[in-house]
């Protein structure tokens, strides 16, 4: 076990630095004058010059890398070429607010997908199972930003049930997350049903059928256990789908986390804060992906992760 | 209604209170109430409060929070004392003396010194610091020198006590007494510069009536009341300010109370406003001190023939603008907005005349109209707005002006730079309430340079220079108004510019929040405003 | 993670005539749904130009006095505007359909270089297996740590208004009237780029699990060349599979585009996209919602009939696969 979690931890950590090289490849090799965007619009050769020194432009593109990861080994993701305030700092400034809307966004769904997923596998081929299944896909086919506009439209701004934007209280979060619900939750909803129905047939379940459990102890205590551990760890590799969606929630919502930031940095040209973001989401997908895989292979040893 | 701008010359001791006691004349049959708190909310990040570093709209009326300096505005463009007890300008125009108000405090119980001023504009000159007012302070006596690593010190600024400030200009200046009123000339304690040095931007203090509670970049600020500020601004006990949300949201945010203003609101967001009577009391226009003007490079074919500059004139219809630009607007008839005040009854005025134009472009020799391209920053869209219009007003009289978009940066650089740009539209917002904010630094031909020249138009009249350098050095305000007059005449017969609009802002504000009126300088003044308990 | 993979029933492909699963795949209801959703999208879009009597894509941000009110606010359904105008005067209903052609354009062609990405990297890692494997599968699992749109959003921002010329300045083509911009190049290569590694470990899993089968083994041993045994058995029976993803990928894509247009750095005005409407219609809405509405819609109907034909497909081809 041990053995696994040091091997585990090993490619994490090459895998990270991979995406380290791989975000700074990617957001220097763009073309367009970083310089200029970061001196500003009046700026005279010499200014250029300077800032063009001050960052290191000017040197081959390895020796920057080499800078870069230097850096980063010490913990310093660089400072914004718009404020000056340091990476790291704006980053966990703004963590806990994303987190806090994940959550809550996580617990929503999960209190819909749930019931909804037992629910169709329990009245497969009904009418009732075709018609979720349709509102499932649905929900998952409609754009965050434009949910959330509606949602913030209707609920908050027409009917006053919710505020508006920002986050100055939790009952900011709750139209935020309920979008975010309704936008993964279909997908969730229609996995535990395919899990539950598997589980549902398997020989365990007929065991304890044949035993005279009761059918709502059956569902809710063997089967949907054992349903729900797939969706962990899908729950772990959706963590990237879901960061997506976090970005537009967080833009249409005003709430002040790491999704506008990413967006306001690119906006800017903001190179370190982009790399910054990219590479703190990239660690989080990494580290969920970890938790999830360990966890996994704890609730259920026979299963053995290939890599 | 706006008055002229009276303020005598040499040797004038004004001993007038600060503001306050007039503000919400016409209003004031309901006294302020002090308490609540502002809810603000701003679109992008506040990139700086620094009284030498921030200079755009968003910021700026924040800054006047927390920083003042010798001088203000009243409720027009006059200026009035406000922590100096008194000045004095000498004869020749060169030399400012200043006393300051006794009592007056940093937000850290420090008492302001007259050093604290010659500290500020030394930090401002400093070409470390990168102030975009350097040039405002150029004018004075040894700030080149300075600038420039020659010399420790300004020689033309002195405090030669605790309570006296001296400033030597190298040449009379008549508009350097508004530079003195902008949040560049603010006071900042010097032990805290020293000590915090870029990290200042976290620690501010000054001398204005509220103080930096707390700042989280990009998400949100926070105000105070100054316990030491001992003026009668400020009658609310805080301001908060969001950061970071779009119009369409915080005009929703208003309308459910969430925030108390929106600057800057969006055509259609005014627009609505202005149509719904119940919410039409909500919508202040602001005329804001600025010109949008279609330029025309008269160093380049075909513009550098008058006739035709004048047919451009004639073949633009400016009332079809206004509504481009929502209605919120007022139409130019020449460079100087009316509002800072200005008037000019003489101006030639060009009303719309699609016939003259097509006959002046005949006699000009293009029978048949000509080629051009007409370039424009695309960021904004009032400007592609105007461009489309202007480019539809030109194709009627024969002229076929090719729509060149770029980002600002781009736009900047081209039209600046010598021989590029045949013509174009641009905009451009006051310094300071005086004409030759627009009418030296954009059409002085003694001004032309390679690059980075601000007369896009290449505009080199020399009886116009001549009138516009007489006025510079005057320091009598009726002589100034006429020499004025008699420059922007001449420029409108010459015609290297089409002015198009003077753009109002429409700002949004929250019923229960009071003080609102207009500003043609500061736009709105938050120490002005009150709520309703 | 392991994948959860059922053997499915030896479906030949290459010899399947024209009976067996062909038609069976179109009698589900779902697919057929789908399907007339968006065959009735992709006619709309080619038959643009003839629909909309307003030829919105002459001029460059032309403003259309005609289609605004006095105030200069839009108008509402009304006269020839089915759907009112947008806020440069514009016809809502003829955006939205122009909109399409974007939209399908783009997504199928980001789609097709996804699963010309994430065939060639799965079907490698999983017939050679080894440390090409173990190699490609890093890689892949680096390319999804980072969010997808993370990545499209900083590529597509970094690009936005540089001077790219992945190929000549030349080749404008006029495809279906539409002309193909350098910004519609970009956007569909940064989409395709992002969203090739969710395909992998799919494709990975079901050739590594047909490698074994009976009758591949035996083409190795009768000496079939490597490329000859993957066209003629692997990849006809991995191509269920290959469907299904093909379909919830363009859907994925499609909404891409639409969020990368509504942030602005999708493809530039004055295309017309649903995407940038919606955020064009936004300081609009509360007096004219059509405008917002009506994209917003038409992306929903797209997404969806896209996800209804990979569920209806998988339903269909690959029943067992709970991924």
């Amino acid at each position: 076990m041990l053995n696994r979690l040091l091997t585990r931890l090993f490619w994490s950590a090459v895998t990270l630095l991979a995406t380290s090289v791989l975000t700074f490849f990617l957001v220097n090799a763009v073309p367009g004058d970083v310089a200029r965007s970061i001196a500003g619009a009046k700026a005279s050769p010499e200014v250029l010059q300077q800032v063009r020194e001050k960052y290191h432009l000017n040197d081959p593109v390895l020796v920057r890398l080499g800078h870069y990861l230097v850096q980063l080994a010490r913990g310093d993701l660089g400072h914004s070429f718009v404020t000056d305030q340091s990476v790291s700092e704006a980053i966990l400034t703004r963590f806990p607010t994303t987190a806090a809307l994940c959550v809550t966004g996580l617990i929503l769904w999960m209190l819909a997908a749930v019931p909804l997923g037992v629910l169709m596998a329990k009245f497969r081929g009904s009418w009732f199972d075709r018609t979720m299944l349709v509102a499932a896909t649905l929900s998952l086919s409609l754009p965050a930003f434009w949910l959330a506009r509606m949602l913030q439209y209707w609920l908050a701004f027409r009917l006053g049930w919710f505020p508006v934007a920002g986050f100055r209280s939790f009952a900011h979060l709750l139209l935020p997350a309920a979008t975010l619900a309704i936008i993964s939750g279909g997908y969730y909803a229609l996995l535990i049903q395919a899990n539950m129905m598997e589980v549902l047939n398997a020989p365990c379940i007929a065991a304890a059928r044949a035993k005279g459990l009761s059918e709502t102890a059956i569902l809710f205590r063997h089967a949907l256990r054992n349903a729900l551990i797939p969706v962990v760890t899908v729950l772990g590799t959706d963590v990237a789908a879901l960061l997506g969606g976090v970005i537009f929630t967080e833009n249409v919502f005003a709430l002040p986390g790491i999704g506008t930031l990413a967006v306001q940095s690119v906006f800017n040209l903001d190179v370190p804060m982009i790399m910054g973001t990219v590479l703190f989401s990239a660690t989080l997908v990494v580290s969920v992906n970890l938790v999830v895989d360990l966890l996994y292979q704890w609730i259920d040893p026979r299963i053995k992760a290939d890599y | 209604m706006k008055r002229w701008l009276s303020f005598p010359a040499a040797g004038l001791l004004l001993g007038i209170a600060v503001a306050s006691t007039t503000h919400g004349g016409e209003a004031a049959t309901m006294t302020p109430k002090r308490g609540g708190v502002l809810h603000l909310a701003q679109p992008s990040e506040i990139r700086s409060l620094d009284p030498a570093i921030a200079f755009d709209s968003f910021s700026i009326p924040v800054v006047h929070l927390l920083f003042r300096g010798l001088l203000d505005y009243d409720n027009a463009t006059g200026l009035v004392l406000d922590q100096a007890k008194d000045w004095n300008i000498s004869s020749d125009g060169k030399i400012y003396t200043f006393h300051l108000r006794s009592g007056v405090r940093f937000a850290n119980g420090r008492e302001v010194e007259a050093e604290d001023y010659v500290f500020a504009f030394e930090r401002i000159l400093n070409p470390q610091t990168g102030s975009p007012g350097e040039t405002y302070f150029l004018g004075i006596l040894g700030a080149r020198e300075f600038v420039d690593g020659k010399a420790p010190h300004v020689i033309g600024l002195r405090a030669p006590d605790k309570t006296t400030l001296v400033i030597e200009l190298k040449e009379p200046q008549f508009t350097f007494r508004y530079v003195l009123a902008m949040t560049f000339a603010c006071p900042v304690p010097r032990e805290v510069v020293q000590q915090y040095g870029t990290e200042f931007q976290s620690h501010l203090v000054g001398t204005g009536p509220y103080r930096l509670a707390e700042w989280r970049r990009g998400i949100s600020c926070r105000l105070q009341r100054n316990t030491y500020y001992q003026g009668p601004d400020g009658f609310v006990d805080g301001v908060e300010i969001m950061i970071g949300c779009d119009d369409t949201v915080m005009t929703m945010m208003l309308e459910r109370g969430e925030i108390d203003q929106v600057p800057l609101a969006s055509p259609a967001q005014a627009a609505r406003f202005k149509r719904d009577p119940g919410l039409r009391s909500w919508l202040t226009l602001v005329d804001a001190a600025e010109t949008d003007y279609f330029f025309m490079n008269t160093e380049m074919k075909p513009f550098d023939d008058a006739q035709v500059r004048q047919a451009v004139n004639f073949a633009i219809d400016r009332e079809r603008l206004l509504k481009l630009a929502g209605g919120f607007a007022t139409v130019a008839h020449g460079p100087v907005p009316p509002v800072i005040p200005w008037s000019n009854p003489g101006l030639p005025r060009y009303d719309f005349n699609p016939e003259k134009a097509r006959a002046l472009l005949r006699e000009a020799g293009f029978p048949s109209g000509f080629k051009t391209e007409l370039w424009y920053s695309g960021d904004q869209p009032i400007f592609a707005r105007l461009a489309e219009g202007v480019q539809q007003d030109l194709r009627q009289v024969g002229i076929q002006a090719e729509l060149r978009p770029a980002n600002f940066t781009a736009f900047d650089a081209k039209v600046t730079t010598r021989h590029q740009v045949p013509c174009g539209i641009w905009g451009w917002f006051q310094d300071y309430p005086d004409p030759s904010d627009f009418l030296d630094v954009l059409l002085n031909g003694e001004r032309i340079t390679e690059n980075e020249c601000n007369n896009t138009a290449f505009y080199n009249n020399p009886e116009v220079n001549r009138y516009l350098d007489a006025a510079a050095k005057n320091l009598d305000p009726g002589e100034r108004t006429r020499l004025f007059r008699q420059a922007e005449n001449l420029i409108m017969q010459d015609a290297p510019w089409a002015p198009l609009i003077h753009e109002q802002i429409p700002v949004l504000y929250h019923p229960r929040v009071h003080g609102t009126e207009p500003h043609p300088v500061w736009l709105w003044r938050y120490e002005h405003m009150w709520l309703d308990p | 993670m392991a994948d959860t993979v059922i053997d499915h029933p030896g479906v030949d492909f290459a010899r399947a005539g024209r009976g067996g699963t062909g038609p069976a795949v179109f009698r589900h209801r779902l697919v057929r749904v789908g399907a007339a959703i968006v065959l009735f999208l992709g006619l709309l879009a080619l038959a643009a130009p003839g629909l909309t009597r307003f030829h919105i894509l002459k001029e460059p941000i032309q403003q259309d006095q005609k289609g605004l009110d006095a105030d200069g606010m839009p108008l509402p359904h009304s006269g020839g505007y089915l759907l009112g105008t947008d806020n440069l005067g514009r016809d809502v209903l003829s955006r939205v359909i122009y909109g399409a052609r974007v939209s399908l354009t783009i997504g199928t062609a980001a789609m097709l270089l996804a699963v010309f990405l994430g065939l060639a990297v799965g079907l490698m890692a999983g017939f050679y297996g080894g440390k090409l494997d173990l190699a490609l599968m890093r890689f892949t699992e680096i390319n999804l740590s980072i969010p997808a749109i993370l990545l499209a959003i900083a590529f597509a921002g970094l690009m936005d208004g540089r001077q790219l010329h992945p190929y000549p300045a030349a080749w404008h083509w006029h495809f279906l009237d539409l002309q193909l911009k350098r910004g519609m190049v970009s956007l569909f290569l940064i989409i395709g780029f992002v969203c090739w590694p969710g395909m992998v470990r799919v494709i990975r899993a079901q050739v590594l699990a047909l490698r074994e089968r009976e009758f591949v083994q035996a083409a190795r041993a009768l000496g079939a060349s490597d490329a000859r045994v993957i066209w003629r058995h692997i990849l006809p029976n991995i191509l269920p599979t290959v469907l299904v993803l093909a379909a919830v990928n363009t859907a994925n894509t499609i909404l891409l585009e639409a969020g990368l247009s509504y942030l602005g750095i999708g493809v530039p005005p004055p295309t017309p996209t649903w995407g940038g409407m919606i955020a064009d219609g936004q300081p609009y809405f509360v007096s004219a919602p059509l405008i917002v509405i009506a994209p917003g819609v038409a992306i929903v109907l797209t997404v969806l009939a896209f996800n209804l034909i990979g569920r209806g497909l998988q339903e269909t081809l690959d029943p067992h696969r709970t991924r």
